[in-house]
């Protein structure tokens, strides 16, 4: 299992949870949260995306991110 | 990992705004990763992706460091310049409002609304019954 902890002054909850939409059918993602962070958990990866499952999608929740700030 | 960089970059210098306009351009060059660990910086991971040489990464975070000074100087130059801007999308969409707009009221023109010098006013049957009788009595 890997885990991720998101800063929500750059990780937008929505964008997260959009991207959690987008990658959901790749991997177990479990998202929650704490004051400052945004915590996700990924079990169960699709062997054949592997650890690039991860950084895919955090660029996918930082690209979303950044496009929601500019609408 | 081998093509990995961190990068710590100063907030005084870097406005957060630059550094998300930056991490956007690069998004699909490599991934980054930010985070911040620190007041006043803020991290930036790069890491390479899978076909990406160490020569081609290398590359990439120079590349980064100068598109974050160019992001940088282009808000500044952007918040310096914001009045002028504003003034000239004002002026623009002023001047290119429809000429019939302008109502037309000439303050020059001293004519009276009742003056009729083409006899328009006049009604037609008043006008050509007149002439009528005229040419009946030249008949007879």
């Amino acid at each position: 299992m890997t885990t991720v902890a998101l800063d929500k002054r750059f990780y937008a909850r929505a964008a997260v949870d959009e991207t959690v939409e987008a990658f959901g059918h790749l991997a177990k993602i479990t998202v929650s949260t704490t004051k400052d962070r945004i915590e996700l958990s990924f079990d169960e990866i699709d062997s054949e995306v592997g650890d690039v499952l991860v950084d895919e999608f955090l660029n996918y929740a930082l690209a979303t991110t950044i496009s929601n700030r500019g609408s | 990992m081998g093509n990995e960089k961190v990068l710590q970059v100063n907030q005084r210098i870097y406005p957060l705004e630059s550094v998300l306009a930056t991490a956007f351009v690069f998004i699909d060059e490599c991934y980054v990763f930010l985070d911040k660990p620190e007041k006043n910086s803020i991290s930036v991971r790069l890491r390479g992706k899978p076909d990406t040489t160490p020569e081609a990464f290398e590359r990439v975070v120079g590349e980064f460091e100068n598109e974050l000074m160019n992001q940088s100087l282009r808000l500044k130059v952007s918040k310096r310049t914001e009045k002028i801007r504003d003034a000239i999308v004002h002026r623009a969409l002023y001047s290119s409002m429809p000429q019939s707009m302008d109502l037309g009221l000439d303050d020059d023109d001293d004519g009276d609304y009742l003056d009729d010098p083409l006899g328009i006013a006049v009604p037609w049957e008043e006008k050509y019954s007149k002439e009528d009788d005229k040419e009946g009595k030249e008949t007879e």
